[in-house]
């Protein structure tokens, strides 16, 4: 995927706004993260007329949801 | 943003063709040119090169777009170029060129596709040179979102139908399109089916029941499924029976005056045919008493005038009294009168009384049969009397429904006059429209609120299965692994549904805030309009100053400024100054109204200190671009356009005009 912000910069407002409500939203940082850049991965293959998602999605998910899990620990010790 | 300048190469009858917006007046263009010269060509062209695509498909046919004239000067085995040019200036300054090619090779019988081409050169940054972008397809839906091009890209006769025609879920899916939420949608499908991939793989890794477990959630997650295409079905069609039971409603409403006078007729027909009918029961009352006295009449006649001639006579002494023939035959016969004196045989008293039998005899007979005659001819007298007081009777009331058919009849004629051009079933039918559309909403709505009991009830039992998926005891890390996406995943879902929800309700928000704002500047009834308002539902409505909903009561000319006015705000909500390109914008409307919209046309695209100018690119044939708009127009100086279509070479030729 492109560097996303490439495209927002791009004029993209529509995505800009769903962008800062997203980050409004009150859930900790690796969720709101991960649904930005699955949103963002969506819009890139709306431009390539894509439907290819399982990987992509997975992977961020798996990363994120890691992050998100060694955020808790450090945060409880 | 600004095309600065449109040229076609081969491409249907524009063969070599160049339209330059660049300079001062490009802000405001007008091409005009009667109908055939090229002017929805013009419109076509643009979007073909943008996005591929002739009336708003990518399913047309390439070999209509070459120019009829190169075929022709061809021969076979030669290659012919359709191509589009379009040059825009961003609003930072930075200038692109997108070009699209169509090749292709005459043959005997016409031509055939060889290859298609897209090329974007673009400045990366003011004054800079020009690149050549590598991904020109997204280069484009960046910089002129395909999702705007509906809305930018039009034809007057779409305009007028705009918000004729449009429901809720167009208002909707535009504003979620605009604004890119229904990304966000897509985001959250894919999102759902990998969340329950995912939590079907932590559950396959707690064993056999774990296995159970996986499969059985995945029945219920399926389910879950059916039941919300169900439901979204379902809730289709209660916006789509909604919409159409407001329409019928409205459209009742606009002739509730003329339904009222269809029942009054109804009821004035209803009146007519009963005087009608009553003037018949008198006549047929008539006819049957005259056939029954009438003899009684025509005899009684005959007799009175006998009678009459009898007493004439006798008063006139031209007949004797009554007397009996018999009697005085008696007499003869005995020779003896009454007073005893003998009659002789050739006496005077014998002669006079032979000469009265014989003379008088029969008449006197007839008197007495006529004296006879006269108890019966009394007795029909009276009878005949008292039918002419059952025949007054009968004749007064024949008179009176004569009057009042009479009377019902102008009445009639004057609400026929109210109603022409009025059809009696149209109020019928539009009546049965209305049942048939609640009936459709009801069952609609019956089945939705069933299918989301149906979802409640199986989301219930799916979050139990996650439960015990979750509290599945494994060792393995792939189990952990597989679980904790699987949460993950799901809380970003949840996130995204809220999200959904709350962008939905803000962006629908801003764009009923700004239409109603654009709507209001836009038309020229000052303080007409009260509101303009898209409900949570995404249904327009405009209410005017005194408080009633108007939208289907617009003008034409009312109806095409909020539909101009639903572009701006859309273009506003999503933030760019897109170029606005209408074919025959007021084509429809009348001379007074095209006048109006044109000096709102002129007025609202122009630049303000707060926005950039928007860019209007008006088709037009004579009979829109008239003296009178033109002079509205001069005051933004417009550059215009007249196109013509040469028969003979079978091409479009445009001369630029100076202002």
């Amino acid at each position: 995927m492109a560097n996303p912000e490439v495209k927002i910069r791009g004029g993209v407002v529509g995505a800009r706004r769903i962008l800062a409500a997203i980050d409004a939203a009150d859930e900790i940082q690796e969720v709101r993260d991960c649904l930005k850049e699955l949103f963002l991965y969506e819009l890139a293959n709306e431009m390539r007329g894509s439907n290819r998602f399982k990987p992509e999605f997975e992977k961020r998910i798996d990363r994120l949801s890691q992050n998100a899990e060694r955020s808790m620990k450090k945060a409880e010790q | 943003m600004k095309l600065t300048s449109v040229s076609f190469k081969s491409f249907r009858q524009h063969r070599n063709a160049e339209f330059d917006f660049s300079g001062d007046h490009g802000d405001l263009v007008v091409i005009k040119g009667n109908n055939g010269a090229g002017k929805t060509t013009f419109l076509n062209g643009v979007s073909w090169c943008l996005y591929g695509t002739i009336d708003g498909s990518d399913r047309y046919n390439p070999t209509s777009l070459v120019s009829q004239s190169d075929v022709v000067a061809t021969s076979p085995g030669d290659e012919i170029m359709t191509e589009v040019s379009i040059s825009v200036a961003l609003g930072t300054g930075q200038n692109a060129t997108i070009t699209r090619r169509l090749f292709f090779v005459r043959t005997d019988e016409g031509v055939n596709v060889i290859t298609t081409e897209l090329k974007v050169l673009a400045q990366e940054e003011r004054g800079a040179g020009y690149v050549n972008q590598s991904e020109p397809k997204e280069w484009i839906d960046q910089k002129l979102p395909v999702r705007f091009s509906p809305y930018f890209f039009f034809d007057g006769e779409r305009l007028d139908r705009f918000f004729r025609e449009s429901d809720a879920r167009f208002i909707k899916d535009s504003v979620l399109q605009i604004a890119q939420v229904d990304v966000l949608s897509v985001t959250m499908k894919h999102l759902e089916t990998l969340s329950a991939e995912l939590t079907r793989e932590a559950a396959r890794q707690g064993g056999t029941a774990g296995e159970a477990l996986a499969d059985e959630y995945e029945r219920v997650c399926n389910q879950i499924e059916e039941f919300e295409t169900k439901r979204r079905d379902a809730a289709a069609k209660v916006t789509e029976a909604t919409d159409l039971v407001s329409k019928a409603q409205a459209r009742l409403g606009d002739i509730a005056n003329v339904a009222q006078l269809m029942t009054q007729r109804k009821d004035v027909t209803a009146q007519y045919e009963g005087a009608l009918g009553r003037v018949k029961g008198a006549e047929d009352e008539l006819t049957s008493w005259a056939l029954q006295s009438g003899p009684n009449v025509i005899l009684l006649e005959a007799l009175l005038v006998l009678r009459e001639e009898i007493e004439k006579a006798r008063r006139e002494q031209v007949l004797p009294p009554p007397f009996d023939p018999d009697a005085l035959r008696g007499l003869l016969e005995s020779g003896e009168c009454i007073c005893g004196r003998e009659l002789d045989k050739d006496g005077a008293a014998r002669s006079h009384i032979s000469h009265i039998v014989e003379k008088y005899g029969v008449i006197s007979e007839v008197g007495d049969a006529l004296s006879r005659l006269e108890g019966p001819v009394l007795s029909s007298l009276a009878m005949v009397q008292r039918g002419s007081a059952t025949s007054t009777g009968i004749l007064a009331r024949l008179k009176n429904a004569l009057a009042d058919v009479k009377a019902l009849d102008v009445k009639l004629q004057t609400l026929n006059q109210q109603l022409a051009g009025h059809d009696d079933s149209q109020v019928a039918i539009l009546h049965d429209q209305l049942k048939k559309a609640e009936a459709a909403r009801n069952a609609a709505l019956e089945s939705r609120g069933r299918f989301s009991g149906e979802i409640e009830h199986l989301n219930d039992r799916k979050g139990e299965i996650e439960r015990k998926i979750a509290s599945q005891r494994t060792q393995s890390i792939r189990a952990a692994d597989a679980l904790r996406k699987a949460m993950f995943a799901k809380k970003t879902l949840e996130l995204s549904h809220k999200v959904y929800e709350e962008l939905s309700n803000n962006v629908r928000g801003d764009v009923a805030l700004n239409l109603d704002e654009q709507f209001k500047k836009m038309i020229w009834k000052k303080d007409f309009v009260d509101e303009v308002n898209i409900d949570e539902n995404f249904r327009v409505s405009v209410v005017n100053n005194r408080g009633f909903e108007i939208l289907s009561e617009l003008s034409a000319g009312e109806r095409i400024c909020l539909a101009f006015a639903y572009s701006l705000t859309l273009a506003t909500v999503a933030g760019v100054r897109f170029p606005l390109v209408v074919d025959s914008p007021i084509g429809r409307l009348g001379p007074e109204v095209q006048d109006n919209l044109s000096r709102v046309l002129v007025t609202e695209t122009a630049s303000s200190p707060d926005s950039e100018e928007q860019q209007l690119i008006l088709l037009m044939t004579d009979t829109e671009y008239t003296a009178s708009v033109q002079k509205i127009f001069a005051k933004r100086n417009p550059m215009v356009y007249a196109i013509e279509f040469d028969v003979k070479v079978s091409e479009t030729k445009i001369v630029k005009e100076l202002n």
